[in-house]
């Protein structure tokens, strides 16, 4: 299998003198291409830190981040945007969707930004509508659509680049159980159908055990490691909880 | 603790803000300016008729500055507004900690009297700054030599700009007090949070409006041009009320017609950031489209008071300075007659003729050919003959049509001759049933270029007269047109008393002038001591120096307000838009960084947000720059009637002053919000 992102004893410590926190602290793995991993661990467990180095958008203090073999952690800023641009997919906990455009128009932005010729966008926008369900509302404005409907769109805008990897920072965070659900039922099909490569940061073990492999951060470190394998949905669900109550139970902190 | 809070929160805000307190500081500079004029001619060598404008200037600036102070306070509560409602979060902050509203209005009071303390200091040293170069330009202006260069500081300058300023800001003191109690801890709370209401209209409807109101416009445009500037009437009213609508529907409905035009071509929108910038502008116009529209008029008021102002003064300057042929002209004007005291109607130059009689410039002569300084002189009669401009039978210019009844007066060749021969031009012959048109006044002198053209035959003391020529010039310093005729056809007319007497002069030394002037104040005072008007020899006169000065004063003025009234009304539109722009700056800062982590790289931003701004500035001009052109071409239109105006040579100076500061103004606009997007 094709490693898509390696990760390598990557460090990111704050303050100065006397007073350093360890948000991550010496970090390694690994994801395939086509994975669908997802990242747990309670508030200030640095699972969002350690997102954030992989995003470009923080910058590591220690270690080594190799995106499709390039290691981002020795790139110049001018060339940071154009990585991302090319082989980054976001998805935020608020959608960040922008409300003067279309759901058309935003997912489009995202193909626009890559300087993609105007007369492929159209049919590009249109087949990852319709992989996520969402073709009946792309002439409407993000005031217009439900939450469930803007994460989508928000999910279609990340993958409509074709991605190397798509990050998901807390994407279920802000909707409903209903609307998390056919979300993550997505995701799913993205990562089945176009072998979408995604890493899901959440606190939700609902959330986490569509993922077909989990990571357990604590304080910093890697606290655990499971994959989902042949088990059903329910039973992975079983062992996250496991994992959660050892951790001791702090998940829903956040 | 509180002044801790409002120290740090100016200090914060000054950085995003550089705008609004140099906007604040300009004002409170250029109003210590103007104001401080009266002070400037310290250094002037002047004569006691240009101190006597130069207070009268200062008088019509004083009361100007008024205007400009509620101007720029209007300004300054609409900023303060702004920026009150942008830190909503934060005083909602402090609510919740227990902070009462009497306490938070403190913080407010401080944060506002610390601005307007550091905006009067900088202002004012500005000011005082300078003033020290705007002595040169005042010197210019009243066309005086500075004797020497001395440092102009004026107290009352200072003490109007800090009382009129002081004035505004404890309005918005007020303002702020009204803000805060009405606030409700909730909506302070959920400030950030809530979404603000995005006014999302049909795009279709919105590019017919966006027609519609162009329509609008051109009609307006048509009325104005067909109406011209001179009457204020219904056709001249619907055009400003039509002008009005079509601005304020144009910035209604021009996002739409943006959006729906450029997002026909695909390749246009689906480029870059293209689409994020149209929607963007679409949305601030939107939401701002009333002072969006304001500014766009006041604009076109700036560019018309500043252009019609340079223009103006050009004109009149020259005017003026053409018309002052002689050094000195007196002229004999109507007394009473016996116990005649009922005012009669004056147009009426038969009855006119026959009640009232005339001063007798003969004890004038007396005087003057005794007088040391006079070189030489000549008297000029002007004669009643009944002839009006109707009687030319050539259709006087539309909006003249008054002068059709009034009377054109009668100069016999020999007295003309005089005249000329006096300062030194060409004299002229007639033959018998011939006569010679005369006048220096725009519309006159093409009205009786027309008479000749079309030969029109007049009847004077019962002959039948041709025209023969036109000829540029007055038998004194104040006058319309005559008609000048052989000196057979006066001894021939009903009557040959003259309606009016002209004594015109040379001096032998103009620099004596002063002198000769006091001696004529004196002879005049004699006669007036006892109120014997009759007896007085004459009724008026005019000297060429009076006259330059009086053209110096109009300039001066002219060119004051132009300036005055033009910085202040450019620097408040543009203030406007800039404040509106940083606001949403800071506002969409998060929609930046989004695009940022969608991988828009720093010049691509850049570039989005230049040309957003750019076009939020341009929209206003452009139209404001439309309507500044019809408008001037119906103030053009309707001064060529009265006198030519070069617009085009205005125009220089006018784009220069308006671009000048609105690119200023832009500029900083760009480059505060450059480093609130960009700010981590």
């Amino acid at each position: 299998m094709e490693t898509i992102l390696k990760v390598e004893n990557l460090q990111k410590y704050y303050g100065g003198k006397g007073n350093i926190t360890k948000a991550v602290d010496n970090i390694s793995f690994q994801v395939g291409k086509g994975e669908y991993i997802g990242i747990m661990g309670a508030s200030g467990s640095g699972k969002t830190t350690l997102l954030n180095c992989i995003s470009t958008i923080d910058c590591a203090t220690a270690g080594s981040i190799f995106i499709n073999g390039i290691d981002i952690t020795k790139m110049r800023s001018g060339e940071i945007s154009k990585f991302r641009r090319d082989y980054l997919g976001f998805i935020f906990q608020d959608f960040n969707l922008l409300d003067t455009l279309t759901a058309y128009d935003n997912i489009a932005l995202a193909l626009t930004i890559m300087k993609v010729p105007a007369d492929e966008i159209r049919p590009r926008v249109e087949k990852t509508a319709e992989l996520l369900n969402i073709t009946d509302v792309l002439k409407k404005y993000p005031y217009q659509m439900s939450g469930g409907q803007k994460q989508r769109v928000a999910s279609a805008r990340a993958i409509v680049t074709n991605p190397a990897l798509v990050l998901a920072d807390e994407p279920t965070g802000a909707l409903d159980s209903k609307s998390a659900k056919m979300l993550l039922e997505s995701f799913d099909r993205l990562n089945t159908q176009v072998s979408a490569t995604i890493l899901m940061v959440t606190h939700d073990a609902f959330a986490a055990s569509y993922c077909k492999r989990i990571l357990f951060i604590k304080d910093g470190k890697i606290f655990n490691e499971i994959i989902r394998g042949n088990e059903t949905r329910k039973m992975f669900f079983d062992r996250i909880m496991e994992v959660v109550s050892v951790l001791g139970g702090e998940l829903d902190a956040d | 603790m509180l002044t801790k809070l409002a120290f740090k929160n100016v200090g914060k805000s000054i950085k995003d803000f550089t705008v609004y307190f140099f906007t604040l500081a300009f004002g409170v500079c250029v109003f210590y300016m103007f104001n401080s004029i009266y002070a400037q001619q310290a250094m002037f060598d002047m004569t006691e008729e240009k101190t006597q404008s130069v207070t009268a200037i200062c008088e019509v600036l004083s009361y100007v500055s008024v205007f400009v102070a509620v101007v720029l306070g209007f300004l300054i509560v609409y900023a303060n507004g702004f920026f009150i409602k942008r830190r909503k979060k934060e005083l909602g902050i402090y609510m919740t900690l227990g902070m009462g509203k009497g306490k938070i209005s403190f913080i407010l009071v401080l944060e506002t009297s610390v601005i307007a303390i550091a905006a009067l200091v900088v202002g004012i040293l500005g000011g005082i700054f300078l003033s020290q170069f705007m002595s040169v330009f005042t010197a210019k202006l009243f066309e005086v030599d500075m004797t020497s260069f001395q440092f102009v500081f004026s107290f009352d300058a200072m003490l109007k700009s800090i009382i009129y300023f002081g004035i505004v800001f404890l309005v918005v003191i007020l303002f702020n007090a009204i803000l805060i109690s009405r606030f409700k801890l909730i909506d302070l709370i959920y400030a950030g949070r809530k979404n603000q209401n995005l006014k999302i209209r049909n795009t279709k409807v919105n590019a017919i409006l966006c027609i519609l109101s162009l329509i609008i416009l051109g009609v307006a445009y048509y009325l104005i041009i067909d109406n011209g500037m001179l009457y204020i009437n219904e056709k001249f009213l619907t055009a400003i009320v039509l002008g009005i609508i079509g601005t304020v529907l144009f910035f209604f409905s021009l996002s739409g017609l943006l959006t729906v035009l450029i997002s026909r071509s695909k390749k246009l929108y689906y480029k870059n950031l293209n689409m994020f910038v149209v929607r963007q502008l679409g949305s601030n116009i939107n939401t701002n489209f009333i002072s969006i529209s304001v500014v766009s008029i006041v604009l076109l008021l700036t560019i018309g008071v500043f252009s019609s102002g340079y223009g103006l003064q050009t004109v009149f300057n020259d005017m003026l300075k053409s018309m002052a042929s002689f050094e000195y002209s007196f002229q004999s004007g109507i007394v009473y007659k016996g116990d005649k005291s009922d005012f009669i109607d004056t147009d009426d130059g038969a009855a006119m003729y026959e009640e009232y009689s005339q001063n007798d410039l003969a004890d004038l002569e007396k005087f003057i050919s005794k007088n040391e300084y006079v070189k030489d002189y000549a008297i000029c009669n002007q004669y009643y003959a009944d002839v009006t401009y109707a009687d030319f039978g050539v259709e006087l210019p539309e909006g003249f049509e008054m002068m059709n009844d009034q009377t054109v007066l009668i100069v016999s060749v020999s007295d003309f001759n005089k005249a000329m021969r006096l300062i030194g031009r060409e004299e002229i012959t007639l033959d018998d049933g011939q006569y010679a048109l005369l006048s220096n006044y725009s519309i006159i002198d093409s009205y009786f270029q027309s008479v000749q053209n079309a030969n029109s035959k007049i009847k004077v003391g019962g002959k039948t007269l041709s025209p023969v020529k036109w000829i540029n010039g007055a038998v004194t310093d104040v006058g319309a047109g005559n008609i000048i005729v052989p000196d057979s056809i006066i001894q021939e007319m009903k009557t040959t008393r003259p309606y009016y007497q002209i004594l015109n002069l040379s001096l032998k030394d103009e620099t004596k002038e002063k002198k000769f002037e006091q001696q004529v104040r004196e002879y005049k005072d004699k006669y007036s001591e006892d109120n014997n008007y009759e007896k007085e020899p004459f009724m008026t006169y005019y000297s060429k120096v009076e006259i330059y000065n009086s053209s110096v004063t109009t300039k001066a003025l002219l060119s004051f307000l132009a300036i005055y009234l033009g910085i202040v009304f450019m620097v408040t539109c543009a203030a406007i838009l800039a404040i509106q722009q940083l606001t949403q700056a800071s506002e969409n800062k998060s929609r930046y960084e989004l695009l940022a982590k969608l991988g828009a790289d720093k010049k691509m931003l850049n570039k989005a947000l230049f040309i957003q701004i750019l076009c939020y500035f341009i929209f206003p001009l452009l139209l404001g720059v439309l309507h500044s052109v019809f408008g001037l071409i119906a103030v053009q239109k309707t001064l060529s009637e009265i006198a030519f105006i070069d617009i085009g040579a205005t125009l220089l100076p006018t784009g220069l002053f308006v671009g000048v500061l609105y690119t200023a103004y832009f500029l900083l606009t760009y480059f505060s919000s450059k480093t609130i997007i960009h700010k981590k």
